[in-house]
């Protein structure tokens, strides 16, 4: 695999350092230079997203017609082609990196602030998702964007709340008005309209009876 | 050929003012929606269609198509400045015109995108109007072993845009295409990874991925850059314009676009975004400098944006001259002429060819308009470049969010925006291209119809891949194209070229 490292690898091999472990005064990386150590995650994801999904999702999830078991216009053929494909891709990509890594003893790691600062952007994202779920999208985009202006370090509160206040009028007022396009009201996704159960507990429901029917096709193989 | 006594009647009906005011409506509606993340063309085209009911036939169309052709360029806009495609059509855009933005040198990427899209407009035009029966013709010719050659050639661009590790390009294919097959089998009907939820029978929306890959991991990676700055952060720079002679060195690259654009554009269902990206393969794969795609190339974004406005006036073909819409909004805008009382079909040309003529001279307008109206944009713009971005992205992450929901009215659009974007942020840490991503997400489900399609007419059999000249020339091509890449890959490895363009 051709090398694309951070230029804290290009540094002289040590004979003590252990593998993976940054050189003590080296400087830290950006957050998105790639590491071998994170090669060898990202590869390891890889290969078992696809054998998971070729032995539980695909049995589980794609519906084959008797007449098309085996065939190439079985819904299920391309799938598991792709998916043999990527099993090798990333078993590929997997051999190199850790060949890499034990080849090359120093590497650089990016500062945990940068990871933790991206994890919080992450959080507000699902904040965000939760929040129109809970609230409505006018009420939660309101929060989010003040949250988010304030997360990226912006301290004038008045030009905060004018933006917070203004940004999602405007959308309200274009898409509810102007394009008729009905946003998601606060609560019902949720909770429903107590007849029947909104989309969003309907999602929930449906990912849990889907984790049942894989678990089902794990006690199966095994 | 062109009928010269009919065209002087159709210049004089479409030269009233209320048939040009309606077309500049049209395209000052269509830069506003193709600007907007999350709003597209069809959107925009749905919303005006009601206004039309009350209009006479000639200014309704000429309202639908200033909108069709601007929303197209209006989305390469904010693909530029900001990193998210405004539709889906400017999605190849961003590869390299987004890097040319953070090099301070946007206003060149935005006049670049103007002027290939109006290139490219004008000649797919006049290709249009003069060989309109021929390339409704030609377009018969192409069953679906043809088309699944057209798209198997394209996909070889995955190769081009996987950066310098084909490995992890291939491996983003690979999540694209599995991605891509979330919904409806498209032979069967069967569910395929849906999880029992209804909302994804129709499968993960094209803008909700785009956004997803491309918006959010730049927020993320926005958000680590302002902390750790104290200075005032912005997009960039306007920078200089585009010079004439620049203009002018990228012709060959406009041809090349406006060729696979035009074809692309006159076969039906296929649509802007995999003209686009043809375009974009096509100028990276002629460029004396490839090296330079990806990392802020005028040629790239030429490329793409002369793909994807290529499109317009041989998409109208199939419809006018068969009654086959060529994507969704040719549908509406087909629905839109049978309101009126006009029949696409063979016998429109015969009944109504001032009025066929009409439509093309109406796409003129409307680039002369998109002209006018994208140079005052791109004055707009420098407000947006020297926006901090730490109100900038905040305010696009709220528009991207509104945006995605309203394409389809569903919060798991939404879901899956933030879930693809977190998956984004992954890939970009560990510099697993994007876009290769993106295209086997645009084009997976068109290889998988076509060649399933094909596979029934031949009754399983593979041969019926080779059988026309057609598809044998494409696959051929596809080959040598898959072929000189991976050869081009080997044999840059290690190499200075190779440290050149890793760094």
């Amino acid at each position: 695999m051709s090398d694309n490292r951070s230029a804290g690898t290009e540094a002289p091999v040590s004979g003590t350092a252990l593998p993976g472990k940054p050189e003590p005064g080296q400087p830290p990386i950006d957050i998105d230079t790639p590491t071998y150590r994170g090669d060898v995650i990202a590869a390891a994801l890889c290969l078992g997203f696809a054998l998971i999904v070729y032995f539980l999702v695909i049995p589980a999830q794609v519906y084959v017609p008797r007449a098309f078991v085996g065939t190439a216009n079985s819904p299920a053929f391309l799938p598991k082609l792709i998916c043999i494909l990527l099993a090798v891709l990333s078993a590929v990509y997997l051999l190199n990196s850790i060949i890499a890594i034990r080849r090359e003893a120093t590497q650089g790691h990016a500062r945990m602030s940068d990871w933790a600062i991206a994890g919080g952007m992450v959080a507000i994202c699902l904040a965000y998702v939760g929040g129109i779920l809970a609230l409505g999208l006018p009420l939660a985009s309101a929060a989010c964007v003040a949250g988010t202006i304030y997360f990226f370090g912006e301290r004038r509160y008045v030009l905060i709340a004018a933006i917070a206040l203004i940004l999602p009028a405007l959308l309200w007022y274009f898409f509810v008005k102007v394009a008729n396009i009905l946003l998601p009201e606060p609560g019902l996704e949720i909770l429903g309209d107590g007849s029947a159960p909104g989309i969003g507990m309907a999602a929930i429901v449906s990912v849990m009876q889907a984790a049942g029917q894989i678990a089902g096709q794990m006690a199966g193989l095994s | 050929m062109i009928d010269f006594s009919v065209l002087s009647l159709s210049i004089s009906q479409i030269l009233s003012w209320e048939v040009l005011l309606s077309c500049l409506a049209g395209v000052i509606w269509g830069m506003f929606v193709g600007v907007t993340p999350g709003l597209t063309g069809i959107m925009a085209v749905v919303i005006a269609l009601p206004l039309t009911f009350f209009m006479e036939a000639t200014s309704s169309i000429a309202l639908l198509l200033g909108i069709y052709v601007t929303a197209i360029y209006g989305g390469s806009v904010t693909a530029i400045m900001i990193n998210t495609p405004g539709t889906p059509n400017a999605a190849a855009t961003l590869l390299d015109g987004y890097p040319l933005a953070r090099k301070g040198r946007t206003r060149q990427a935005l006049e670049m995108a103007l002027y290939a899209s109006l290139t490219s407009g004008i000649l797919s035009t006049i290709v249009a109007m003069s060989i309109f029966p021929v390339v409704a013709a030609v377009a018969l010719d192409f069953g679906a072993p043809e088309v699944f050659a057209v798209i198997v050639f394209s996909i070889t661009i995955i190769a081009g845009v996987s950066g310098d590790s084909l490995l992890k390009g291939m491996i983003a294919a690979c999540l694209g295409f599995l991605v891509a097959m979330v919904g409806q089998d498209p032979i069967h009907g069967s569910s395929r990874f849906t999880f029992g939820i209804p909302d994804f029978q129709a499968g993960v929306h094209i803008l909700t991925l785009l956004v997803g890959l491309f918006t959010i991991p730049e927020i993320i990676a926005r958000a680590v850059e302002a902390f750790r700055s104290e200075e005032k952060i912005t997009v960039g720079e306007m920078g200089p314009g585009l010079t004439f002679r620049e203009y002018l060195r990228y012709w060959p690259t406009y041809l090349r676009s406006t060729a696979g654009g035009s074809l692309l554009g006159a076969l039906p269902g296929l649509g802007g975004s995999p003209a686009a990206f043809l375009g974009y393969f096509m100028a990276k794969r002629f460029s004396r400098k490839p090296e330079e795609f990806g990392k802020g190339s005028l040629d790239g974004v030429a490329g793409a944006e002369a793909g994807n406005n290529a499109v317009c006036g041989p998409a109208l073909v199939p419809m006018m001259s068969l009654g086959i819409p060529g994507d969704t909004t040719t549908a509406v805008l087909m629905g839109a002429l049978v309101i009126h009382g006009l029949s696409p079909g063979p016998l429109l040309f015969e009944s109504a060819p001032d009025f066929v003529y009409s439509v093309f001279l109406l796409l003129f307008v409307s680039l002369i308009f998109l002209w006018a109206v994208g140079l005052g944009v791109i004055r707009v713009a420098k407000w947006v470049v020297r926006m901090p971005t730490k109100i900038l992205f905040p305010v696009v992450f709220i528009l991207a969010t509104y945006g995605t929901y309203a394409v389809r009215g569903t919060m798991v659009d939404v879901i899956s925006m933030v879930g693809v974007g977190v998956l984004g942020f992954f890939m970009r840490t560990q510099k697993i291209p994007a876009a290769p991503f993106a295209i086997a997400f645009i084009l997976g489900p068109l290889f998988e119809n076509e060649m399933r399609k094909s596979l029934i007419i031949s009754g399983g059999s593979l041969d019926i891949f080779v059988h026309s000249p057609i598809s044998i020339t494409f696959l051929i091509l596809a080959a040598l194209s898959a072929g000189l890449t991976v050869f081009l890959h080997r044999r840059l490895e290690g190499t200075a070229a190779a440290r050149m363009i890793r760094d």
